[in-house]
């Protein structure tokens, strides 16, 4: 892993990300890190979401610092794409159309470059080098150890924005296409049409599905060759990239039916519809045998109610639910794991009776909710790493946790946040009224606690015991006082 | 002082609201119900170990004056017995409630029933037995004699030579727990009464007045 100095940070001096200051010059390789890493989009070329050398807050959460941007995503047709980390710093591709490069431990803005082909593009670290789109359907490598771009390639087929996938020294591009990471040369091109939102690299296979096709291709990840393409029933949805875990190779319709297809043959092995169907953005992470899946109901008024985002933890093996929790609103950003924790962002919705996007940490193994807090803006992207959760919120503000006993507690920083205008309010971390509870396979009593039926249809202040029970024990202490003064 | 040990007892019927909400907010028992509902279960068992000891040691009233050639015959005090089985019942019930309020998966109309149920009887026994403390009957050799004082003292009296009527009432509760009231009332336009509660052998005690009536 390597580490990078502040003081190697090369200053702006170009349109690249290593003249631009994003990159620095001189990096140490060193085995660890303090703030640890999140390379690329889906952590690794899996996709699978899950860091396993990441302990993101478990008990408790307080913010670290944030950042903020001018990229609002309100209504953007592109989902945020989530920092990543490596070393000490952090770099965000954002909406405003800049690569910011910012400290990883303070969050102070290193340099930002401005991108023609936009930041909606996924950048990707591995061999000692960053995988920039740094101009329309131009990606560059950066050398990580150095001062120069170690080589740039245009995209023959154009339509990016791309997300690139860094695995075993080369560099995948949809199409798909195989380079080598040492000098940009192709390894290999497949004429599929496939990966246009991004390829999954395991176990020398290449993963490609076709936007808004139905069909996904497994490549053979030394020569392109065909192994096997399988058509699900559906159009895949387009701005999920496929993820693969357990042999398992998961892909995401336009009805948000999960689709696992066997690795090595194709075979579809199972089919998870979540009900009721809509179009999705969120991709699934995996860890351990199990698919995290979060699901948000369909955007109509008419029908969301207080459960508009669910999140499933599916058996890879079988597709059977193994529990599934209400996040009351719409999925905003993939689930992550670390640590054996699941961590999701929910959208608020003032239609609803949850206005409050929320930050969610569910325990990967039970479904419990270790604890929510309620976020001013919605929660777009995630990434974790070293000790941190990274949470891109709606309004283009880079938000970043760590455990209280790390950082200052939220709670306490409430007074802080408001003098320095920061805009998310939160709950103190009770998972007790947030209504909040996991609902277990064999297990179909337990959901979310309503006051008349646990359906989750009941006003929300009948369920907020603490304020019953005030009421109660008031009421009675009153007119307990009051018959005494009334004498007998 | 007022009668028995209303500081001590006091105490001990609100120690387990001040335990409980010790327990609930340090353990934070239920992923359901936040450990904040233990603060006004500790607040309400601490006014309630206030209101005691303010009984115990200020508010119990004084015996009454005697007039020329006037003696005290009798003097009554309510019983016990059924401010404590209402208030054992509340404890029942409130525990029922704190039970399915955090240790099972019921919804919050069923708990919420069992503690409005249980704080009714809890404090209608505790009001019972806070008023019982402070009331006592004086029958004297001229009137019947009512004291109380909380705050304020209030005093009733029927001099025996006005009464019209003396009447005894059992209710099923009172029946049940061998206790029993007796209403002795003036009568004509502005009619007073004076109902002497959960008393033990109350046909005795109101033979007691008829003799003097």
């Amino acid at each position: 892993m390597i580490t990078l100095h502040r003081r190697d940070v090369l200053k702006l001096t170009g349109a690249t990300l290593v003249t631009a200051g994003v990159m620095p010059s001189r990096v140490s390789a060193q085995p660890e890190n303090e703030f640890g890493s999140w390379p690329q989009a889906g952590y690794d070329a899996a996709n699978t979401g899950y860091n396993p050398d990441a302990v993101g807050p478990r008990d408790d959460i307080a913010q670290a610092w944030e950042f903020g941007t001018d990229a609002d995503a309100s209504g953007h047709w592109a989902p945020h794409t989530e920092p990543m980390v490596f070393s000490d710093f952090v770099i965000l591709p954002a909406l405003d159309g800049y690569y910011y490069a910012l400290e990883a431990a303070t969050g102070a803005e290193i340099a930002r470059v401005e991108t023609e082909a936009g930041a909606v593009s996924r950048p990707a670290i591995g061999d000692r080098a960053v995988f920039a789109e740094t101009d329309v359907d131009v990606i560059r490598a950066f050398e990580i150890e150095g001062d120069a771009e170690r080589w740039s390639y245009r995209h023959p087929l154009g339509d990016g924005p791309y997300r690139l996938t860094y695995a075993d020294g080369r560099l995948y591009l949809p199409g798909v296409i195989a380079l080598n990471t040492d000098d940009g040369s192709e390894a290999w091109v497949a004429d599929t049409g496939a990966g246009w939102f991004g390829v999954a690299v395991a176990d020398e296979t290449v993963f490609a599905a076709v936007e808004a096709g139905s069909e996904v291709y497994a490549l053979d990840a030394g020569d392109g060759s065909e192994r096997w393409v399988t058509e699900i029933d559906g159009r895949i949805e387009e701005l999920v990239a496929p993820v693969v875990g357990s042999g398992r190779v998961v892909v995401q319709s336009e009805s948000s039916h999960l689709h696992a297809l066997d690795t090595v043959t194709g075979e579809l092995a199972w089919t998870f519809d979540p009900r009721p169907s809509t179009r999705n953005a969120s991709t699934p992470a995996i860890h351990d045998g199990t698919l995290y899946y979060g699901h948000s109901a369909p955007a109509d008024p008419d029908t969301i109610s207080e459960d508009a985002g669910t999140l499933f933890a599916i058996d890879l093996g079988t597709g059977e639910e193994r529990w599934s929790i209400p996040t009351r609103g719409g999925i905003g950003a993939s689930p992550v794991v670390a640590d054996g924790v699941v961590y999701v962002g929910t959208f608020g919705d003032e239609e609803s009776r949850n206005p409050s996007p929320r930050l969610i940490a569910v325990a990967a193994d039970s479904g419990e909710v270790l604890w929510q807090s309620e976020m001013a803006f919605d929660v777009v992207a995630l990434s974790i790493a070293g000790e941190r959760l990274y949470a891109m919120v709606s309004d283009g503000v880079l938000e970043v946790f760590g455990p209280a006993a790390s950082t200052t507690p939220v709670a306490e920083r409430s007074d802080d946040t408001a003098e320095s205008g920061a805009r998310n309010v939160r709950s103190p971390m009770a998972t007790v009224d947030t209504g909040l509870a996991s609902s277990r396979s064999g297990d179909s009593d337990r959901g979310q606690r309503g006051f008349f039926s646990n359906d989750g249809s009941d006003p929300a202040f009948l369920t907020n015991m603490f304020n019953l029970t005030v009421l109660g024990f008031l009421l009675s202490l009153l007119g307990l006082v009051y018959q005494m003064l009334g004498g007998d | 002082m007022a009668r028995g040990l209303p500081a001590v007892w006091s105490s001990i019927l609100a120690a387990p609201f001040v335990v409980g909400g010790l327990y609930v907010y340090l353990t934070d028992p239920s992923e359901f119900v936040t450990r904040q509902v233990g603060l006004p279960m500790i607040g309400f068992g601490l006014a309630v170990i206030a209101l005691g000891f303010y009984i115990h040691f200020v508010a119990a009233p004084e015996p009454p004056k005697m007039r020329e050639r006037e003696s005290v015959i009798d003097t009554r005090h309510p019983s016990q017995r059924a401010a404590l089985a209402k208030a054992i019942l509340g404890f029942v019930s409130l525990l029922v409630a704190a039970y399915l309020l955090l240790f099972t998966f019921t919804p919050f109309v069923y708990p919420t029933v069992a503690f409005i149920l249980g704080l009714y009887l809890f404090t209608t026994g505790l009001h019972r037995y806070w008023t019982n403390t402070l009331t006592t009957y004086f029958v004297t050799n001229r009137r019947l004699i009512k004291e109380y004082r909380f705050i304020s003292l209030e005093k009733q009296e029927i001099p025996f030579d006005k009464v019209r009527g003396v009447r005894e009432r059992k209710s099923v509760w009172e029946t049940l727990v061998g206790l029993g009231n007796v209403s002795v009332s003036t009568g004509g336009g502005r009619e007073l009464k004076i109902v002497i509660k959960n008393i033990y052998s109350p046909t005795e005690f109101a033979d007691e007045i008829r003799n003097y009536v």
